[in-house]
């Protein structure tokens, strides 16, 4: 056994007992026909976890026909029984927590307490879909036409839906969309990111063993996303398209899918604001920004990108947050005293120096941090605190994606909504304040689609999540998001 | 022009903005006529004669119109949900009052029917009543979180300004339908009609400025080049929704279009609708209704039969009662007396129905009645046709007809039409008709379709959600869901620690 297999109490669950991981495809794991397969590296200190299959674009073509057998009998299953799978699926999850949580810091980098959050909440939203399975309901309009009629609304699946996941949140991203379209009674394709498939094969071994039948949920594995993708964008027996993602890729995507009038639901990137006013405690406001800029490095869409600190705070909650910075660990995420992991590529350490130096020649005041960690073998780099930004910067208009704080400064409550709403995405956006009439205007002025006042937290499998305005459309979790994966249908029925 | 003699059918010739040609498009609350003073020509299908003259906008003034929409925009967002329904409701009434001369109008641009017309001016306005009252029902919801010092709060607002791309055959009601959930919603936007039947928007639009819309909040522009205005509505990024309704070709440009800003999208397409027809049907009743699903506005509908299924037992009876009530149309001018069907929009059109007959009949149908162009009445007038054995290699079994063709096909058992019903790329609408109360539903739920008629030839209502599914688009219209397509949702978590 690899000295990766070792670390887990259930290697098989990822494929680890076998040479190359297997993908699935109407309930058969197999391996490609291409017989090639592709390297899943981890970011703490480069070393190759594994190996998994890279699939072909037929046995994409033929996991999509799967799909659409496995539909056949799924879309005919009830709701209680979809919502009893939902569920089994999530008490696996709970008894395999342990692996599921060290497999996404080993492929992601994050924080084992980072990853331990996101599989609670990625067993969250699938209780959650297994509640909202059962209360699907259609209506009865009052008709203005006959007295003999009834107009009913049934909803109904929408068919096979494509998830199209990023690396981020490798096993959020696949329950929230996937429990969604399960409990809505489709069968699904997921294309993981190619650098984090595991949490995904391993969440769809446990929903094998819950029960869900063969075909109903089927994995493409590739080092080629943008040629799988324009199959599932594409062929016609996808009448759905879920993507989490880079904004450019969504417009690609969404243009990809106009072809067979595909609905198509976009979770793209942001540009988040978080705004300080002086009435309220700065200490809490610095708890509450490191927390959420630091999770997960930095490399989610929530993250704030712009920090707009009121003028009479500045100086003070600068002080107070260097302090902070100050004391977060960067290491290995495995090492449970990590506060910080690495980011998941070069390429994302590249970005963060790029928009460092950028803002820093634009006259930009490096407080902390900025550079590179390169003596521990991954993708590390510091945590890093920028002042005096000003809107010319890259860092006013670009998610950052990194362990990056940008300090902005401002004067009074108009000022600051003009430039926070400047931009062309709107995901979320953060207010801090204890008077009820600013922290309330300020929530709804705000251009994006998830606030959070006076709290870091914008995501709870009970609420609607998604962007508006280039962050994308269509809501996930929440009591909207099963509704993406299903069609309105209107019976007219008339008696007499 | 002076004094056409179709204008002394029309009471209120400033209505259609008429008092001088050419009529004009209304942008920030003024009406406007093209810089470069170019015109188009409305023609009277019926008659075959132009019937005035309409002014021709560039793409530079729909970009000028969206940017005023924008500016509308910050102001209209924040009005009163109270305001919005008076607005709505006042319409409404303006449009009852004037029902007359929009009917007398859309016949003469369109070439239904007066009755066709009347009950559509009549469909249109219900939608301004309707969301006059869905404005005073955006509800958000409160939630439970699961941290007990947090609430959760979803509000819902008004996505931007709307785009909003409307056709010929229902020009009255495809704008309110839409318009009336924009403005319920607080969105403000530029409207495109067709440019076949603008004078229904213009009076449309000269009705809502005379129900109070502020200026800037619909902007109606007219022009005769719908492509380049219709990429200037899907590409300019002041714009964050798209609405539109027409055909499948055009559906996918704009939204292969619309992907560059990721523009939110409502589509209403074309459709391939079945009627199916049981051994156990009422086959009176469904043959009253397969006359009104089929024929009406001549074909020209969305929702219209296009694939008559009947069971071979029923089928030589069912053919009869069809032919029976078809022989009794008048066909003729849409404004005459008596007149039950009239000429179709187009040339265009016409020349589409005689492809999809001709086809039929080189393949082994018989046409029993109809099946040419009546001459005498005109170019765009085409005989009420019925075809019997029809096949599934056919033109007609493919693709919309969008005219006065009924084409009745044989089937033998339930899973065989179904299988038949649903094998198009398109599902708009579907009709049964059977007794049996296991098959309706079954047969409604099998059915790939937005939206069912059992036992009925009618799905709109405005009650009731309007769309499709499929390569028929996706959104839905009027019902308590119309409105939803012109709001974003937001959600607010909020900390009371």
């Amino acid at each position: 056994m690899s000295s990766t297999a070792a670390l887990f109490h259930r290697p098989e669950l990822f494929g680890l007992d076998q040479p190359v991981t297997p993908s699935v495809v109407d309930g058969k794991w197999f391996t490609s026909n291409s017989k090639k397969s592709f390297s899943v590296e981890n970011p703490a200190n480069t070393q190759e976890i594994g190996k998994v299959t890279d699939m072909t674009v037929d046995e994409t073509k033929k996991s999509i026909e799967a799909a659409a057998n496995g539909f056949k009998a799924y879309k005919n299953t009830t709701h209680v029984q979809r919502s009893e799978m939902l569920t089994r699926w999530a008490t696996l999850m709970e008894e395999n927590k342990e692996d599921l949580v060290k497999m996404l810091t080993l492929e992601n980098g994050k924080p084992l307490s980072h990853a331990d959050m996101e599989v609670s909440t990625s067993i969250g939203y699938i209780k959650w879909y297994a509640g909202e399975a059962v209360r699907v309901f259609g209506d009865i309009a009052p008709s203005s036409l006959q007295m003999n009629n009834f107009i009913m609304s049934v909803k109904q699946p929408v068919g096979i839906s494509g998830l199209i996941t990023p690396w981020n949140f490798p096993s959020a991203m696949i329950t929230r969309k996937g429990g969604a379209a399960l409990a809505a009674g489709c069968s699904i394709v997921i294309m993981p990111a190619t650098s984090t498939p595991y949490s995904c094969l391993g969440l769809v071994k446990l929903a094998q063993e819950a029960g869900f039948p063969n075909g109903v949920i089927n994995v493409i594995t590739t080092s080629n996303v943008s040629e799988h993708g324009k199959e599932l964008t594409t062929n016609p027996l996808i009448r759905k398209i879920s993507f989490t993602g880079s904004t450019n890729v969504g417009k690609i995507l969404m243009g990809q899918s106009a072809s067979t009038v595909k609905k198509v639901s976009m979770e793209l990137g942001g540009n988040a604001p978080f705004i300080v006013f002086p009435d309220f405690p700065i200490d809490q406001a610095v708890d509450s920004l490191c927390n959420i800029k630091f999770f997960s490095a930095g490399e989610v869409c929530v993250c704030p990108n712009r920090v707009y600190l009121h003028k009479d705070i500045y100086e003070e909650f600068t002080k107070k947050l260097l302090e902070k910075v100050k004391t977060i660990k960067v290491g290995d995420g495995l090492d449970p005293s990590t506060g910080l992991g690495p980011l998941i590529s070069k390429q994302g350490c590249d970005k963060m120096a790029s928009h460092i130096e950028d803002s820093v020649a634009k006259g930009a005041k490096l407080l902390a941090g900025g550079k590179r960690i390169t003596d521990k073998g991954g993708y590390f780099y510091e945590p890093t605190v920028l002042a005096n930004l000003n809107h010319d910067m890259i860092v006013a208009c670009e998610e950052t994606f990194g362990p990056l704080i940008s300090l902005f400064q401002f004067e009074n409550v108009d000022q600051v909504l003009e430039r926070a709403n400047d931009t062309e995405v709107g995901l979320a956006g953060y207010v801090f304040s204890k008077d009820v009439s600013t922290l309330v205007h300020v929530a709804k002025e705000l251009e994006v689609g998830l606030v959070g006042a006076n709290i870091e937290l914008v995501d709870e499998p009970f609420m609607s999540f998604g962007g508006i305005k280039q962050s994308g459309f269509g809501k996930e979790a929440g009591r909207h998001g099963v509704e993406e994966f299903m069609i309105i249908k209107e019976v007219n029925l008339k008696t007499h | 022009m002076t004094n056409p003699e179709w204008i002394t059918k029309v009471k209120d010739v400033e209505l259609f903005d008429l008092k001088v040609q050419p009529a004009r498009s209304f942008i920030g609350g003024k009406w406007v006529v093209a810089s470069s003073g170019q015109v188009f020509d409305v023609e009277d299908p019926g008659r075959n004669r132009v019937l005035a003259s309409v002014t021709d906008m560039a793409v530079e003034e729909t970009r000028e119109a969206i940017e005023i929409a924008h500016t509308a925009f910050q102001k209209y967002r924040h009005s009163s949900v109270r305001e919005r329904a008076a607005i709505l409701r006042r319409w409404y009434e303006l449009i009852l009052e004037n029902a007359d001369d929009l009917a007398t109008m859309m016949t003469l641009e369109n070439g239904k029917s007066l009755a066709d017309s009347r009950g559509e001016v009549v469909y249109a306005a219900n939608f301004l009543d309707w969301f006059a009252g869905e404005a005073l029902r955006i509800n958000g919801d409160s939630h439970m979180a699961s941290v007990p010092n947090n609430r959760i709060l979803t509000i819902k607002q008004p996505v931007g300004v709307v785009g909003i791309i409307t056709p010929w055959n229902f020009p009255a009601a495809m704008i309110t339908r839409k318009v009336g959930a924009a403005l319920a919603a607080g969105c403000t936007m530029v409207i495109r009609p067709a440019a076949e039947t603008p004078f229904s928007a213009i009076a449309l639009a000269k009705l809502a400025e005379r129900a109070g819309v502020p200026p800037g909040v619909i902007n109606m522009v007219t022009s005769n080049s719908p492509a380049e205005h219709g990429l200037e509505l899907t590409t300019n990024p002041l714009i964050r929704k798209v609405s539109f309704t027409g055909s499948t070709n055009v559906g996918k440009i704009l939204t292969k279009q619309s992907s560059s800003t990721l523009k939110k999208l409502s589509l209403e397409l074309g459709g391939n609708a079945p009627f199916i027809v049981f051994e156990d049907a009422d086959l009176e009743k469904a043959a009253d209704a397969l006359i009104a699903c089929k024929f009406r506005g001549s074909g020209q509908t969305c929702v219209c039969a296009n694939r008559i299924f009947v069971h071979s037992n029923v089928y030589t009876q069912f053919v009869q009662l069809v032919y029976d009530r078809v022989s009794k149309f008048q066909l003729g001018y849409g404004l005459d007396e008596g007149v039950t069907h009239g000429p179709l929009v187009s040339r265009k059109a016409v020349h589409k129905v005689q492809e999809h007959v001709d086809d039929a009949l080189n393949k082994g149908a018989t046409a029993l009645t109809g099946g040419s162009v009546a001459y005498e009445m005109g170019p765009c007038y085409f005989h009420p046709t019925v075809l019997v054995d029809a096949k599934y290699n056919m033109l007609i079994a493919q693709e919309e007809t969008f005219g006065p063709v009924c084409a009745l096909f044989k089937f033998s058992t339930e899973e065989e039409v179904l299988k038949h019903a649903n094998s198009t790329p398109v599902g708009l609408a579907g009709y049964l008709f059977s007794k049996d109360i296991s098959r309706v539903f079954r047969v409604a739920e099998a059915l790939e379709v937005g939206m069912v008629g059992c036992n009925t030839g009618a799905v709109s209502d405005v009650l009731s959600p309007f769309g499709g599914v499929k390569e028929s688009g996706y959104g839905r219209e009027g019902s308590q869901h119309g409105i939803s397509e012109y709001l974003d949702i937001k959600s607010m978590t909020i900390s009371i620690d």
